[in-house]
């Protein structure tokens, strides 16, 4: 019995010391932030790719660390990054293609490879079969005694290996290019443990083809993992880790300048960006401008370098400039403390979050210094994954995105951090965005965070001429059903109504935290009244609302037809509306919430807000203050203005977040106005639906 | 002479155990104290009147106490039918123990893709009764079976000669026999009748039919909503009913076996 | 007569028993054998993720057998204060949901460096409080008088355990391991929450995320036959092993 209560006690310290480790923190503190470290990498070095090189065209280079070797004319030189000079090793060479490793460099022509050791001296040689020889475009790369290279002596390219200590060729099985047949190689490099790495463009005839990699052991004699790459992902290589780096330019929201991420992207469609890179690092002094000015119609346009990856192993970066003929050599610190990490979530239709991120990230550097990274993970697994890190405490990431369910309880816990202290932000919700936004993006704790998309669905229009009022709540309805001249009804259908539903729903949740059921039951009773009556949605009676569209996601409406008469929305239960929303949300715990908080103020400045027409913009913002409004035209006008209006006393849906919730909810409808069901079973059975959200 | 030293055999064990279980344990208890696990300010025993209240907590535990309830008896007495049948009548057919052993490897996702069809018709609760003995019996007879096996026919014989029936000797002798083996596998079918819950979310998601609604969708849920320190408050509460029923067990086990030896 | 009932009765079950693994290994013939060829050669990933589950199972299962076996030891042979409570609080933490324990190892994971790594579900499992139950219990029916004999031959302990103690108890300590086998085998919640590359996921995630078709049954085929045909391996060392002994 002693050794229980020992026990017990033991236990209850340790729970005990969790909690006083918490504290009994209810506003999260704030740190003064220190001095921005510029976001450039660690020691950058640059060298010229000399030579007679031509803007665009790629020279063979090989690099490994801080050496590069580059074969231009028929002469091989090799540049060490940290001293910066350049030897010339091997003159009157016919090679095509050099690789090399960390002690070996190889040569590759059409008909020969040989072996060298970093000063120059020729370790081994060989003559190549033409059927292995290497026509005008090649890769090659060393990994101890062995070399591989590609040739195109077939239709298709093959990979071949030479054994320099069996004096072997041979060459490389083509399940190895597994869904990759009718390949040109792009890259070959070596892992750890001599797994080789390779990439490339399939169908190779039409340029710009899908691009794909593998991965392949080759003692073992097999294929480890391929998977596909976009195209905007060319131009890149798999890191000695296994997971492919490509540079990924992104213009700055502002269209002055570019910038570049280091880009690394899984086999799994798993991205994130490792570095930002600034223009001057990898353009070299005294380069011009990226403005190219087109004489035909005397314009002026931004244009970006083109750049390959000739080496990386997760810290370690080569980056050749094509354009400026620049090979850039540089490593990142392992600089967390020092940059912002952004959450979100990666489908393979579209990568609008982390484009929306990447740009502004852009600007956010040029003006702070700071670097924003952004972690893409696959949509099937974000959820769990933020929810398990929020809940851990996890300090290593700042921004995230959230929306639905996560979005819901994100909100009901308060995982946030509150934007309520920093003024930027909160003038810019104030003056820049619509009245009402900041109401909207406000839970228990404060200002949780910026909106990325707020939808509103089931809203309608006028046929004509009807004195609706522009919001109004289903008293007003009843109010309205009750004076409604003959031959007129309310709805099209019976479907327009489930809106209204389900604010009545939804209100009382938010509001009370339950279902009434009976004042639910009553209000079906009454709509199924007035239905019966023919004023409502059945019957044949000219009705006065059809179904219409709100400009809520922005510019989308222009060039529809949106009819001479006023949008309406559907009856709320007490004046609020619920929208869905999508948010980018600072971390409770982020080591950095002031500059997470400066990054979300770009998002809702004038000069992002205002000039952005394109998709990517924020919602919420005030459109008559935009340059472009006295340009629209009067019918779209009045649908922004009153789709501005919907923000003020709107709330995020919790609804919205259940799949096939609206369905069910139609359907309760439509039995209840068939007769077969009574008011109080619907009302029962969705209560008990939905019962779980407040009472588990 | 044991070496007073040995005990130390224990402490592998025992560190990893303490570190990867037992302290986990109790740091997330701290959070039943809690309002939650973001603000952070001490609710004192507050989750604990609340989740008592709770309806779909006690739905939960009801749930999970009544599945194993009905669950471990039947399995057990499954299992020791089979293995009585097979040990006595068809002991040399080849394959058999595999067999039964078979469905406890399967993973959980075949297993729903597979009786999907059939459980749609079925009460859900009948449907999980069902793939619960199928899945772990096979355990629970091997086991029987090997003690079954490694009795002493010698017994059994003289009861024979004796005139005891069948029946008779299978209940004063055989059962007493095996009763270590017994109350071995009542823990382990208890334990798994907890691991269900993975056919059962499989099977019927997240919200399922009430009489299927176990602890662990309870727990699921919170997870989902973040509401942590629910869960903490939770598994509390289990830990504490666990703490009596399973000293009940021990004590019990402890008697029997002196009653017997 | 009985007999033959009997027989028939239990032929008929172990068929129903066996009857939807049967039923996945027909699915997958359905397209021939080309799903299995896919599987080996075209969809490295599925094979890739079966070393990974491979590694995972049998470290886990051989890790726990060795810490166990000699907390069981401990347990069963050696009169300590608080023994029994000791043990009691194993079987309780045995019993926990894995709700509960999932995130506080994802935080220690993350703070011991092993995150994202096939050594987060190892660790674990090699310390699982189930092996140690098991093997206890087993443990408890070997005869005092072969451990006493044993103990004039040699005062080490670790020599008795594995010449004298091991030896008679083999059977259940292959239990043990294909039990721990099994469970690491089929665990799918723990690797989504403890690893985040697809690299490091067992061969268990990846087929709860790919549909239903020809590939997965094919896939799901080779994933349980693999524990199955240990499982036939030692079905035999199981058999004499436990023979001639007691479960106490």
């Amino acid at each position: 019995m002693k050794l229980h209560a020992l026990a017990l006690l033991t236990a209850a310290a340790v729970s005990l010391s969790t909690l006083c480790a918490c504290g009994g923190g209810s506003a999260p503190k704030r740190e003064e932030n220190s001095d921005y470290i510029s976001p450039e990498p660690l020691s950058a070095a640059q060298a010229a790719v000399g030579g007679d090189f031509e803007a665009d065209e790629k020279l063979p280079v090989a690099a490994y660390k801080n050496i590069a070797f580059v074969l231009s004319g028929n002469t091989l030189a090799r540049i060490d990054f940290s001293t910066g000079e350049r030897v010339d090793l091997v003159s009157d060479t016919p090679a095509f293609a050099v690789g090399c490793d960390g002690s070996r460099f190889a040569l590759v022509g059409s008909d020969f490879a040989a072996l060298y050791d970093y000063d120059g001296k020729k370790l081994s040689e060989i003559a190549l079969e033409p059927e292995a020889s290497l026509s005008y475009y090649g890769c090659a790369a060393v990994d101890g005694d062995r070399v591989v290279f590609n040739s195109s002596g077939k239709k298709s390219d093959s990979i071949f290996l030479w054994d320099t200590k069996s004096r072997k060729v041979s060459e490389l099985p083509s399940t190895w290019q597994a869904g990759a047949r009718g390949a040109r190689v792009k890259s070959l490099s070596f892992g750890a443990d001599g797994v080789l790495y390779s990439t490339f463009i399939t169908n190779a005839e039409i340029a710009g083809g899908d691009a794909a990699s593998s991965v392949c052991d080759i003692s073992e004699d097999r294929l480890i993992s391929d998977f596909k790459l976009a195209a905007s992902q060319d131009g890149g290589r798999i890191g000695s880790d296994g997971v492919y780096y490509y540079v990924e330019p992104y213009a700055a929201s502002n269209g002055e300048s570019w910038s570049y991420f280091i880009s690394k992207v899984a086999d799994d469609g798993r991205s994130s960006t490792v570095a930002m890179i600034s223009p001057e690092t990898l353009k070299g002094p005294g380069t011009d401008s990226n403005i190219i000015h087109n004489v035909h119609d005397d314009s002026d346009f931004l244009f970006h370098d083109s750049y390959s990856l000739e080496y990386s192993d997760g810290s370690n970066f080569v980056v050749y400039n094509l354009t400026a003929g620049l090979l850039v050599a540089f490593n990142i610190s392992d600089s967390a403390e020092n940059c912002l990490i952004a959450l979100v979530p990666e489908t393979s239709e579209q990568h609008w979050y982390s484009d929306a991120v990447k740009e502004l990230a852009v600007q956010y550097a040029s003006e702070s210094g700071m670097q924003v990274l952004v972690n893409a993970i696959p949509k099937d697994e974000y959820d769990d994954r933020v929810r398990t890190k929020l809940l851990a405490g996890d300090d290593d990431f700042d921004v995230f995105f959230a929306s639905g369910a996560l979005l819901n309880s994100v909100l009901k816990n308060s995982a946030y951090y509150p934007l309520d202290e920093f003024e930027g932000l909160v003038n810019n919700f104030d003056t820049v965005l619509a009245e009402g936004v900041r109401g909207l993006m406000t839970a228990d704790a404060g200002l949780f965070g910026i909106v990325l998309r707020a939808e509103y669905w089931g809203c309608l229009r006028e046929t004509q001429e009807s004195g609706i009022p522009d919001s109004w709540t289903i008293d007003d309805l009843f109010k309205f059903c009750d004076e409604i001249p003959a031959g007129k009804k309310v709805f099209g259908d019976r479907y327009m109504i489930t809106r209204s539903v389900c604010n009545v729903i939804e209100d009382m949740i938010a509001k009370d935290g339950s279902i009434d059921e009976k004042r639910f039951s009553e209000i079906l009773s009454k709509l199924k009244e007035y239905n019966d009556k023919g004023v409502l949605c059945d019957g044949s009676a000219d009705n006065y609302l059809t179904y219409g569209m709100l400009a809520f996601d922005g510019f989308n409406i222009l060039g529809n037809d949106v009819g001479e008469y006023r949008t309406v929305v559907n009856p709320t239960m007490s004046g609020t509306n619920y929208l869905t929303v999508e948010a980018l949300m600072v971390n409770r715990n982020s080591k950095n919430p002031e500059s997470a908080a400066g990054f979300l103020e770009l998002f809702t400045r004038p000069g992002y807000v205002y000039d952005n027409s394109g998709i990517k913009q924020v919602i919420g913002r005030d459109i008559t203050k935009n340059s472009i409004w006295p340009n629209i035209e009067p019918q779209y006008q009045r649908v922004y203005e009153y789709s501005m209006k919907q923000y003020k006393d709107s709330k995020p849906s919790v609804l919205e977040a259940l799949d096939g919730f609206s369905a069910e909810v139609a359907d309760e409808v439509s039995l209840v106005f068939d007769g077969a069901e009574t008011p109080d079973d619907a009302a029962k059975k969705l209560a008990d639906r939905l019962s779980y959200i407040y009472l588990e | 002479m044991k070496k007073k030293s040995d005990i130390f055999l224990l402490a592998f064990s025992l560190a990893g155990f303490t570190v990867f279980y037992v302290a986990p344990f109790l740091r997330s208890l701290g959070y039943a104290f809690l309002d939650n696990a973001f603000t952070k300010r001490f609710a004192g025993l507050g989750n604990f009147s609340a989740l008592f209240k709770n309806e779909y907590f006690l739905l939960g535990m009801k749930n999970t106490l009544l599945f194993t309830a009905v669950s471990v008896p039947l399995a057990m007495a499954f299992s020791l039918a089979v293995s009585l049948l097979t040990v006595s009548f068809a002991g040399d057919m080849p394959f058999v123990k595999g067999a039964f052993f078979l469905p406890v490897l399967l993973p959980s996702a075949t297993i729903v893709t597979l009786f999907s069809r059939y459980a749609s018709s079925l009460p859900p609760f009948l449907a999980l009764l069902i793939i619960f003995i199928w899945k772990y019996s096979g355990l629970n007879i091997i086991l029987m079976m090997t003690a079954l096996g490694s009795m002493e026919k010698g017994m059994l014989e003289a009861a024979k000669i004796d005139g005891a029936g069948a029946i008779r000797r299978t209940f004063k002798i055989t059962v007493p026999n095996i009763l270590p083996v017994l109350f071995f596998t009542l823990i382990l079918s208890i334990v798994n009748s907890l691991k269900i819950y993975r056919e059962s979310y499989l099977l019927y998601g997240e919200y399922p039919d009430k009489s299927v609604y176990m602890l662990q969708n309870y727990l699921n849920n919170h997870f989902e909503k973040l509401n942590y320190q629910n869960i903490a408050t939770a598994a509390v509460i289990f830990a504490a009913g666990l703490y009596a029923v399973v000293g009940i067990l021990l004590r019990a086990e402890r008697k029997r076996s002196e009653e017997i030896w | 007569m009985v007999k033959r009932v009997s027989r028939l009765f239990i032929a008929i079950l172990a068929a129903a028993f066996v009857l939807p693994a049967a039923a996945v290994i027909v699915a997958s013939l359905k397209e021939g054998i080309k799903p299995y060829v896919d599987f080996f050669v075209w969809e490295p990933k599925y094979l890739r993720a079966l070393a990974v589950s491979m590694f995972i199972a049998f470290l886990s299962s051989a890790g726990s057998v060795a810490v166990s076996v000699l907390a069981a030891y401990v347990f069963s042979q050696i009169k300590f204060r608080g023994r029994g409570f000791l043990f009691y609080i194993y079987i309780i933490v045995m019993m926990m949901p894995f709700q509960v324990t999932l995130l506080p190892q994802y935080i220690i994971s993350k703070a011991l460096g092993i995150y994202d790594t096939p050594a987060a579900m190892i660790f674990p499992a090699v310390f699982s409080p189930f092996a140690a139950f098991l093997l206890t219990q087993i443990m408890k029916s070997i005869p005092r008088d072969s451990i006493e004999a044993a103990r004039l031959d040699t005062s080490s302990t670790l020599k008795i355990i594995l010449r004298v103690i091991v030896p008679q108890m083999r059977g259940g300590v292959v239990c043990a391991w294909v039990m721990m086998f099994a469970e690491q085998w089929n665990m799918v919640a723990e690797p989504l929450v403890l690893m985040e590359s697809e690299k490091n996921y067992p061969l268990a995630v990846l087929l709860s995320k790919t549909g239903p078709g020809a590939f997965s049954f094919a896939a799901t085929a080779l994933f349980m036959l693999l524990p199955l045909g240990l499982f036939l391996i030692f079905e035999s060392e199981i058999l004499e092993g436990l023979e001639g002994y007691r479960l106490k």
